[in-house]
């Protein structure tokens, strides 16, 4: 008897910091979670510039008009156009997002002027030559909405500076198979609830697949929004820098923007 | 090159080169509340083909600028047009430049212009209208889709040009409704009703019997024994009267789409001219004493080739959906009263020649024999279907698609078999970064044991220029639908400055 309950105590005393740690993890992305869902829009609209940078230096530059609708529960809808250069205007990329199944994708090639649906192993490829695969459009989104649930979470550290800032250091490790990456680190800005940056793990290895860093901060209305998304493959070599201008909330987009007849159109009004 | 090409090459590079700053520029039109906006973009092309067997007809280098112009002058009304100048490549004899018609099947003329789109889109939230001259898409499956009807086609390079560049626009009034989704398991969301009146037809355009692309089956034998005599045969390629253009042969069709839970479908309905070519033949037979052996008769034939005009009506459906890693499509018609070409040594073997006026033969005199060909075609109905699917294997794309096209009803022999069935696949994967494309597109014909390979490498050496080298192998029985063309294997260079 003796024995036991020292061996019950001597397990407690192990764990404790670990459900120390995990505790404040969870509480914290939950706050931020909190905010952020107070503070989201209905929708946005955005001009970005897309710019690849391959192995070797090289640059290529991308125009894209990217619109998007949350209908909450987790439940999205996104339409994107490429505005330039050439070779790919007039490329349509629509998404639905949905909690419990998987995502309904279509791709519009105007050398073909159809829209064909996307199959579910292109979620793995870039998306349009980027270091972004399609499910990574979706992930960052899907990451703010997890619960313990869907992702393990563990404190690492606090006080990190990234971009100026501390932020604290948050491990998430999904419980889902379907994601192609074993583990995350989140650095989290306790004051505004941005993450300023994210690590990707890969599933097969566990080396660093990819950095996500969010900088260039500005509140538009009450929603601090980055102005600059970097985002870093250690195994190629490349990176793909995002730089958002021209930021609109809420601006009332219908349901019917987020449809293969807009697709085709090549625009929102 | 020859100098005239070299030189229209040269004038299409200053103009591309004048146009690539153009992009997207408002213009002020005065009293209009709100500018507008105009975007021009366009392709430079240069293309060049090289004959792997020398026997083969030949085919000239080429230039084609396409230019496409997009005008909005609301959000709601906007003008599209596009225009195709080519020289070099077919005609390889032109008869000077010109600007096609639609009125004609064979049209020889280099330099030439072509309006391949120039139409009104009007859009609002419940209507999208647009009218004028427009190329349609329809079909879910890869390269044949059943379905897609609309169309016709150029069938001067019909292997290496895309397929919505071959299209021709057509004159047509097309109004979609967007209907309100209802929500119930069995109806489908996002329903979209399209109708298509193109009040006038449209033929395809067709290479001349001297060019590459020309089917080797629809030229006469040099030489052919009918009833026991040897004739010598010269064929001609002509142009035929079109449909005459009233309402009466005009083409209407329909298009229903939406989505059932997670599957696009569409069904269809087409009642118009048979936009897939077609070929009769007549002859004019000559017969004349041989003046060396006047026991014996020399007898030949003028074989004129033209194109007919057969109207069908198509009923069909098409469905795609994601399955698990994949994405599956099937697409299926059924068509009535469609052409389809007679088997070609049986076409001859009942040709017939006669009577020949004896007295007038022994005059000396060349005289003329007539010569009955039946008919090279019969109207049969028929099921064209296909079903497809692509997904990624690591980081190769991978198509396969089967097609089928079942001839009903039928007690006669024809090019193809009653139950004509291809197999075909994609496969590409990038390099360097998506800088380089291997490409791999297959076709295998069951029953015409005929087969093509084409293997292709596409770099892009920046976001305005590409460079695409490939090779087009093609095997086959000599009297099949694509075996004819075994002799044109080739190789070639396509190099492409966009803005």
């Amino acid at each position: 008897m003796m024995g036991t309950n020292c061996l019950v105590w001597m397990l407690c005393a192990a764990l404790a910091p670990a459900l120390a740690r995990a505790e404040p993890a969870r509480e914290m992305l939950d706050q931020a979670k909190a905010v952020n869902d107070a503070r989201e829009p209905k929708d946005t609209s955005q001009r970005t510039k897309m710019v690849l940078i391959d192995s070797r230096g090289g640059e290529r530059v991308r125009d894209l008009g990217v619109y998007g609708k949350n209908y909450g529960h987790r439940t999205r809808k996104g339409i994107t156009f490429f505005l330039s250069p050439p070779e790919v205007k007039g490329v349509g990329f629509l998404s639905w997002s949905y909690p419990d199944k998987d995502d309904d994708q279509w791709l519009y090639l105007p050398e073909l002027k159809r829209v064909r649906q996307i199959s579910g192993a292109t979620r793995k490829q870039g998306f349009q030559g980027s270091d972004f695969t399609y499910a990574d459009l979706d992930l960052f989104d899907d990451i703010r909405d997890w619960t313990e649930k869907d992702a393990a979470s563990k404190l690492i550290r606090e006080g990190e500076i990234v971009d100026g800032v501390p932020c604290a250091v948050i491990e998430l490790v999904p419980q889902e198979k379907e994601y192609e990456y074993a583990r995350f680190l989140l650095w989290l800005d306790r004051k505004d609830s941005t993450f300023r940056k994210i690590e990707l793990y890969d599933k097969k290895d566990g080396g660093l697949a990819k950095t996500l860093t969010l900088a260039g901060f500005e509140a538009i209305g009450n929603v601090p929004t980055p102005r600059r998304i970097e985002m870093t493959n250690a195994k190629k070599g490349t990176k793909t820098i995002l730089e958002v201008s021209d930021v609109r909330y809420d601006r009332g987009l219908g349901d019917d923007v987020f449809t293969e007849r807009t697709l085709e159109r090549g625009k929102v009004d | 090159m020859p100098r005239s090409l070299s030189r229209l090459a040269a004038i299409a590079c200053a103009v591309a080169a004048t146009v690539a700053e153009a992009g997207a520029f408002p213009i002020r039109v005065p009293d209009s509340p709100v500018p507008v906006q105009a975007d021009l973009e366009g392709k430079l092309e240069f293309l060049d083909v090289e004959r792997i067997d020398s026997s083969s007809p030949y085919q000239n280098p080429q230039v084609k600028l396409r230019l496409h112009l997009t005008t909005d002058f609301s959000p709601r009304l906007r003008f599209v047009t596009g225009l195709t100048g080519t020289a070099g490549g077919t005609p390889h004899n032109a008869n000077g430049a010109g600007v096609y018609d639609f009125g004609h099947v064979l049209q020889e003329i280099s330099p030439s212009l072509e309006f391949g789109e120039a139409y009104l889109d009007f859009h609002s939230s419940a209507v999208d209208l647009r009218a004028g001259l427009q190329k349609f898409a329809w079909g879910k499956l890869d390269t044949l889709q059943p379905n897609d009807l609309l169309n016709p086609q150029t069938f001067y390079d019909p292997l290496l040009e895309d397929e919505t560049d071959r299209k021709i626009g057509i004159p047509a009034l097309a109004p979609t409704l967007y209907l309100p989704s209802v929500e119930s398991p069995f109806l489908p969301e996002e329903p979209r009703l399209t109708f298509v009146w193109e009040p006038i037809y449209v033929p395809y355009f067709f290479p001349d019997q001297n060019e590459r692309w020309y089917p080797p089956l629809a030229r006469a034998p040099s030489e052919s024994q009918v009833m026991g005599v040897t004739v010598q045969n010269q064929s001609s390629f002509h142009n035929a009267p079109v449909p005459a253009r009233t309402f009466d042969n005009g083409t209407y069709a329909v298009r229903a789409a939406g989505r059932l839970g997670r599957a696009d479908l569409a069904l269809y309905y087409f009642d118009g001219f048979d936009t897939s070519p077609a070929l009769d033949a007549s002859a004019r037979g000559f017969a004349q004493l041989n003046p060396l052996s006047p026991q014996l008769v020399d007898v030949r034939s003028e074989v004129e080739v033209f194109p007919v005009f057969q109207r069908i009506q198509a009923a069909g459906a098409d469905l795609a959906w994601r399955l698990y890693d994949a994405t599956l499509r099937l697409e299926g018609a059924y068509v009535f009263d469609r052409l389809y070409t007679r088997n070609i040594s049986d076409i001859i073997a009942t040709e017939q020649i006669g009577p020949i006026d004896q007295a007038a033969l022994l005059t000396g005199r060349q005289i003329e024999v007539p010569v009955t060909l039946s008919p090279a075609n019969v109207r049969r109905n028929g099921v064209q279907w296909g079903a497809g699917g692509d997904t990624f294997i690591g980081d190769t794309f991978v198509l396969l698609q089967a097609n089928q096209t079942i001839v009903l009803n039928n007690d006669v022999n024809l090019l193809i078999s009653d139950y004509e069935t291809r197999f075909s696949m994609t496969i590409r994967r990038g390099f360097l970064d998506d800088r380089l494309t291997a490409e791999l597109k297959g076709l295998y014909g069951m029953q015409g044991a005929y087969g093509i390979a084409h293997p292709r490498l596409t770099y892009s050496v920046n976001d305005h220029l590409d460079v695409r080298i490939g090779y087009l192998a093609i095997e086959g029985h000599e009297n099949s639908l694509i075996g004819q063309y075994k002799h044109n294997d080739e190789a070639y260079v396509r190099a492409r400055l966009l803005f």
